[in-house]
């Protein structure tokens, strides 16, 4: 029952976080966007299908990871990015007006047949998906098996360490796996049987990518814990680079 | 009777002036006379004893009437008059000899057989009426001009009417007596065009009116006619081409007319006009899209109704070349945006685009998309005019204006004016005004006017296209989906409230801010032998990812893909066929105009070029261009062509530093002249009017001599009339010696 509540109490305090993001995507067919960019994080699970006593799963690390990551990219790129969180319900029609879309944890993403048809459009029309911070083969096949209704004529295939993604902005020459604040300090970096983090992609006809999948690897931790004296700076460094290559990428492909 | 008194007309005498002739001899002559008359009064008075006073008074006075008369006959007495004469030349009368006149001209017979009757050399009814009064020369013209000498025959066979050569040869041929005054005797169907401008403007410099004779029936028969289609000499392949076609007829006022396009024999394009009233030229818009790369033979055909005088003009040919290059366009922008992505998508799928995409990602590093080589844009955007030269358009983005350098804003002023390229300006945050580029020399560049920056401006705007922009190829997003595509395409962004376009600029888009103040949101102008064009829209690529937009719908890819083509089209390769004509008649000798340019496109001096010249048989002749007298760069050539059918030219470089030009010619035995076979009395009343002279019909052709002499060039004349041997002054002077007789016979005093 406390379980259940905080659920909800969560739910709730998200729902009211992004009601001014979602009010504020409700209204752009009137008024125009202040700024080109907006870091904006997919929700998915509000039904209560997804969460924990940490709270939704779309949530995990918002709004400090989102806002840490925009400091850094306002700071070393000329992006115009908004400066603050902004999260969207991933069928909100809204959501056509921000090409990038970040979502963490999917191997809680359930998405019923609209949502899986919405999000494949938003991604056939030029939008661009993020995918960080879930591991193992487990969460893997949970994740391959959504991305198969939205995408079952596409394979999801590894991106090359010579891809423009890893280009943009930083040339990134090799794929860290970035271990959540808990394990930053020393042991073992991954969760699960995550050992090995892999970037991989589903790439559309004409070879463009559409999705990016960051597996076995917690960006948005290194995002958010960056302003901790322990967390190592190799992992943040990395995580910081390859978050500013995505923008940059989502913003030219 | 006044005039025979006078000698002259009164009103020439009132208005001279008198003049005597009074040389040296004339004063002792006067003082001689003054010496009798005094001897003479003394005279009387000595003998005075016999007359009266009266009597003394009355002869005195009668003698020296006498005597001044005879004084002022010796001093030869003139009047000085200014006046007017003919300018002392020959009337020159042109006959049209060209196909068209053997159409009816009503009253059962034909335009030739009218111009036989009346103005035949030596024999036609208002030709003697001239010789009587002028010294007559006949000029026969259609595709060449011959004189004709008395009883020669015309043949109205030619196959053009060319009367600006017959004007110009007129003005400046060998011949022994100017020509004051021209008849123009035709069926009005001549070519238009700047050379005829040319030479009408010298005819009224110098004073030579053109008096027109039409022979023709203005109102009998029906006939449609395609006047002329105009088509680039090139095309890129997969250009939105637009075809625009010139209407006319006769008699068929309000009726529905097919028309039908054919590319290499395969029917394109069919369209359905309603026909305007008579004689009014209509512009038809046809939109094309060559996909196939060479030569392609274009067919346009007008719907042929029963009864047309001419069925030949109801069609036309052209030849296009659908050249398969991939044009260049340089993307730059300041900032990361969105409008980078999907301009790349919107142009991808279009293998005769290469876009090339600069963004700074920060303040001193940049990204380059599409660049061929690692030394592309190595060093940014290029200063140096030959690595900016190498592109066909930019586009140029949120770039705020103190990241151009002078040199390269010089250069991208250079890159249209002289390149000839396409620029767009883009809007943005940092772009136009908002972006400093009030009072740089882009602004000159730009077709809009900039108002002081609106910083704070940003409002969502509904794009509508004008009127010019419904006409423009440039903005046919919606032809692939038959109907209006701009009512469902999503609002954009502006940041740059443009409100004016500069006079000599387009605008295609518009839109209305929140107040309801138009924008201005694409406007277009030339600029030199470029294009400059505005788009004041910050993301455009909500046409493609808004949620009302169906991922079927490619408005976004072809709205970008034809604004860039669009933009690159002007731009010239380094050698590029000028001018030339695109038809011919068998027998005429066609030129050819070339432009060379070196690497900075400027004109290019000593190339060594080569034209062949391929006929419909496949058989090649060469013919090297000579350098232009006039004009830097410019190269000629001319070349007999004797075979129906398609012509081809091709002029290289010999040592190959150039790129290959073609250029095609359709040589048909007809020509234009059926193009221009309707009776076309404006086109001869316009001669008139340019001239001076007097347009009639050809059954008012009597009335020509009143007309030309009215309007023969004069020059000023001072005319000395004498009066010496006026009748007036001998009768006065025999009235005199007989009046003295009769009083001295009365008085008994001789």
């Amino acid at each position: 029952m406390r379980v259940r509540l905080s659920r909800w109490l969560a739910a709730l305090a998200v729902c009211a976080m992004s009601s001014g993001a979602m009010a504020q995507a409700d209204g752009v067919s009137a008024q125009p966007l202040d700024h080109e960019f907006y870091f904006t994080r997919g929700i998915y699970g509000l039904d209560g299908g997804s969460g924990d006593d940490w709270g939704p799963r779309w949530a995990v690390d918002f709004p400090k990871a989102d806002e840490q990551f925009l400091v850094a990219l306002r700071r070393l790129t000329l992006v115009d990015a908004f400066e603050s969180h902004h999260a969207l319900s991933i069928d909100d029609p809204a959501l056509r007006d921000f090409p990038l879309l970040y979502m963490v944890e999917v191997d809680s993403l359930a998405m019923d047949a609209d949502q899986a048809e919405f999000l494949r459009e938003y991604l056939l029309a030029g939008g661009f998906l993020v995918i960080d911070d879930f591991w193992g083969s487990w969460a893997w096949a949970t994740f391959e098996r959504q991305m198969r209704v939205v995408f079952p004529e596409y394979r999801i295939v590894d991106v090359p360490l010579d891809h423009p993604v890893y280009h943009a902005f930083y040339d990134i020459d090799t794929v860290l796996q970035v271990p959540n604040v808990h394990q930053a300090s020393g042991g073992p970096t991954h969760e699960f049987d995550g050992r090995v983090p892999h970037v991989r992609g589903i790439f559309d006809e004409q070879g463009r990518l559409m999705v990016l999948i960051n597996w076995n690897t917690d960006l948005g931790d290194a995002w958010e814990w960056a302003d901790v004296p322990y967390y190592p700076l190799r992992y943040s460094t990395y995580a910081y680079e390859i978050g500013i290559n995505f923008v940059v990428y989502a913003m030219s492909y | 009777m006044l005039e025979w008194l006078f000698k002259y007309d009164p009103d020439v005498l009132w208005r001279g002036t008198l003049e005597l002739a009074w040389p040296a001899w004339g004063y002792v002559l006067a003082l001689g006379v003054l010496a009798v008359t005094v001897a003479w009064v003394l005279g009387y008075a000595h003998f005075g004893a016999r007359l009266t006073r009266s009597q003394r008074v009355v002869l005195w006075g009668v003698r020296t009437a006498l005597l001044g008369l005879l004084l002022l006959v010796l001093l030869r007495p003139t009047v000085v008059v200014d006046t007017e004469e003919p300018v002392p030349g020959s009337v020159a009368v042109l006959l049209d000899d060209s196909r068209s006149m053997s159409l009816p001209a009503g009253a059962g017979n034909t335009r030739a057989g009218r111009v036989v009757d009346d103005f035949a050399p030596g024999s036609g009814r208002v030709s003697a009426l001239l010789e009587t009064r002028y010294d007559v020369r006949y000029l026969g013209f259609s595709d060449g001009v011959e004189f004709l000498p008395s009883g020669a025959q015309l043949s109205f066979s030619g196959g053009r009417s060319d009367l600006a050569s017959a004007l110009t040869r007129l003005l400046h041929g060998a011949s022994a007596r100017p020509v004051t005054a021209v008849v123009l005797v035709s069926d009005g169907g001549f070519e238009s065009g700047p050379e005829l401008e040319r030479a009408l403007l010298e005819l009224r410099a110098a004073g030579v009116a053109v008096h027109t004779v039409g022979v023709g029936d203005a109102q009998g028969g029906t006939d449609l006619q395609l006047d002329d289609v105009r088509l680039p000499r090139s095309v890129l392949r997969g250009d939105a081409l637009e075809a625009n076609v010139l209407l006319r007829h006769q008699g068929l006022a309000g009726r529905q007319a097919s028309l039908v396009v054919e590319v290499d024999s395969a029917i394109v394009h069919e369209q359905t006009v309603i026909l305007p009233a008579d004689r009014e030229r209509l512009r038809v818009s046809l939109p094309l899209n060559l996909e196939t790369p060479g030569p392609r033979e274009l067919v346009f055909r007008a719907e042929l109704f029963p009864g047309e005088s001419v069925a030949e003009n109801n069609e036309l040919q052209r030849t296009i070349e659908v050249r398969d290059h991939r044009i260049n366009v340089l993307h730059f922008e300041g900032e990361p945006r969105f409008e980078v992505k999907f301009l790349r998508r919107a142009v991808s799928e279009d293998d005769n685009i290469r876009l090339v995409s600069l963004v700074r990602t920060a303040e001193n590093k940049y990204y380059r998309l599409g660049v061929e080589d690692g030394s592309e844009l190595a060093e940014g955007f290029p200063s140096d005019e030959s690595e900016l030269f190498r592109y066909d358009a930019l586009v140029i983005g949120s770039v705020e204006a103190t990241l151009l350098s002078p040199d390269q804003q010089a250069a991208i002023r250079a890159f249209v004016e002289r390149r000839g390229g396409g620029v767009l300006f883009l809007g943005g945050r940092h772009a136009f005004a908002e972006g400093g580029y009030v009072a740089t020399s882009l602004a000159g560049v730009m077709p809009v006017e900039l108002s002081p920056a609106a910083n704070g401006f940003r409002q969502q705007v509904r794009v509508r296209p004008t009127p010019a922009g419904l006409r423009d190829a440039l903005l046919s997003i919606g032809l692939e989906l038959g109907m209006d595509p701009w009512d469902r395409l999503p609002s954009l962004t502006v940041v740059n409230p443009l409100r004016a376009a500069k006079p000599g600029a387009a605008v295609l888009l518009e839109g209305l801010d929140q107040a309801g103040e138009p924008l201005v949101l694409l406007a277009t102008q030339r600029y030199g032998r470029g294009t400059s064009a505005a788009l004041a829209v910050q993301n455009t690529w909500r046409w493609q990812m808004h949620a009302d937009m169906p991922l079927t719908d490619r408005s976004h890819e072809i709205f970008w893909q034809q604004l860039l083509r669009g933009l690159a089209r002007p731009a010239a390769a380094r050698l590029q066929v000028e001018d030339g004509p695109l038809r011919a008649v068998p027998g005429e000798s066609v030129g050819l105009v070339v432009e060379a340019r070196d690497e900075r496109y400027l004109p290019l001096d000593g190339a060594d070029l080569e034209a062949t010249l391929t006929d419909p048989l496949g058989r090649v002749s060469r013919y090297s261009l000579v350098p232009s007298a006039d004009e830097k760069g410019v190269y000629q050539a001319a070349a007999p062509v004797n075979e129906t059918g398609r012509y081809e030219w091709v002029v290289r470089a010999r040592d190959d530093s150039l790129p290959a030009a073609r250029s095609y010619v359709n040589v048909s035995p007809y020509g234009d002249e059926f193009r221009n076979s309707a009776f076309n009395d404006r086109a001869l009343a316009a001669v008139a009017e340019r001239t001076g002279g007097r347009y009639q019909t050809i059954d008012q052709a009597a009335s020509l001599v009143a007309g030309i002499e009215q309007s023969l060039a004069k020059r000023p004349v001072r005319e000395r009339l004498p009066l010496w041997d006026m009748p007036l002054l001998l009768l006065l002077l025999l009235g005199l010696a007989c009046a003295e007789w009769i009083y001295r016979r009365r008085w008994a005093l001789a």
